[in-house]
């Protein structure tokens, strides 16, 4: 027998990867188990391959939250992500307002090109970074748009 | 809204659990969880059918994290500190889960989606990233993760 059939070349990790996982057909499937069992140099990556993604499991499911308690369900108009992080000082506020006014012919014509989308929420948030010392047109704003399926679908930073 | 209630106690743990092990942090996994389940109570209200639900929730967790981790990517000096005190306050977390946060967010949201066994598919669906490249990422992603935790490991021992 020979170690390496000259037909078959050696696997990439991605060939590997996608063989442990099961995301390919039978035929490929029958002819990469044909390569490892000729190939020893193959059949061991495979073998470090698997190790690595057992570690891998196997030190994520230590995250146990079993013991959490589910909290009642509170509704809430604003989501936590738009409210927390950043308790803004009145004039910071002040300051969002200019901002705001003067970037919302922009977010109109944002929300017009993403109403497909479903618009969901639009966050107001002021730059972590504002600082009292800098003069208003140097703070910065950011607006997030987010859709129904909560991804960010435009995120518009705002430096006046 | 009997279907909401239901949906809730049967999922809020699977999302809590996903938030967590892509935030490493107990305090803003329950903040993301309550906003998932607010988003799906506004989708329910709007009548919208939601034809898989385990799918959906993990698409909008991820989804969520990721829009958090942008929104505090700007985050101060002094910030950076007295969360650093705070965390060395707290019992020190999952090894896996200190790695994967040194990790970039596209490899970090693919890997948490591995570890809750979810297909290819699927995973490009949520992430965005070609069908075609999973296989290649998440290999890569692998074994970036495992030279990190073999890095954190050997500075325990230093
Ligand atoms: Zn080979």
């Amino acid at each position: 027998m020979k170690w390496k059939d000259n037909n078959s070349k050696c696997m990439s990790d991605e060939m590997i990867q996608i063989y442990i996982d099961n995301e390919i057909d039978a035929f490929e499937k029958a002819g990469m188990e044909k390569h490892f069992a000729e190939c020893k140099n193959c059949n061991r990556r495979l073998y470090e391959h698997k190790k690595m993604i057992s570690d891998f499991k196997q030190s994520i499911s230590l995250v146990n939250i079993e013991s959490i308690e589910i909290p009642e369900f509170k509704y809430e108009k604003t989501p936590v992500i738009a409210r927390k992080k950043h308790r803004l000082f009145y004039w910071k506020w002040a300051a969002a307002a200019v901002i705001l006014i003067a970037s919302s012919l922009f977010i109109h014509e944002k929300l017009n090109t993403n109403s497909q989308n479903d618009v969901q929420y639009i966050i107001f948030d002021m730059s972590s970074e504002v600082d009292a010392n800098k003069p208003l047109h140097e703070q910065t704003m950011s607006i997030y748009i987010i859709d129904k399926s909560g991804k960010q679908i435009e995120t518009i930073i705002n430096n006046l | 809204m009997n279907n909401f209630k239901d949906t809730y106690n049967t999922y809020y743990k699977l999302v809590y659990r996903f938030a967590f092990k892509f935030l490493g942090d107990h305090d803003n996994a329950a903040d993301i969880t309550q906003d998932v389940f607010l988003h799906l109570y506004n989708q329910l209200k709007l009548k919208r059918e939601i034809y898989n639900i385990k799918a959906w929730l993990y698409k909008v967790t991820s989804n969520l994290c990721m829009t958090f981790l942008n929104k505090n990517k700007r985050i101060t000096k002094q910030d950076y500190e007295k969360l650093a005190a705070y965390e060395a306050d707290n019992e020190k977390n999952i090894e896996v889960v200190e790695a994967l946060k040194k990790m970039n967010k596209r490899d970090r949201i693919l890997l948490t989606l591995y570890s809750e066994d979810i297909s290819y598919k699927k995973m490009a669906d949520i992430t965005g990233i070609k069908f075609t490249s999973i296989g290649k990422t998440l290999s890569r992603a692998l074994k970036k993760l495992k030279h990190e935790m073999e890095r954190q490991q050997q500075q325990m021992h230093v």
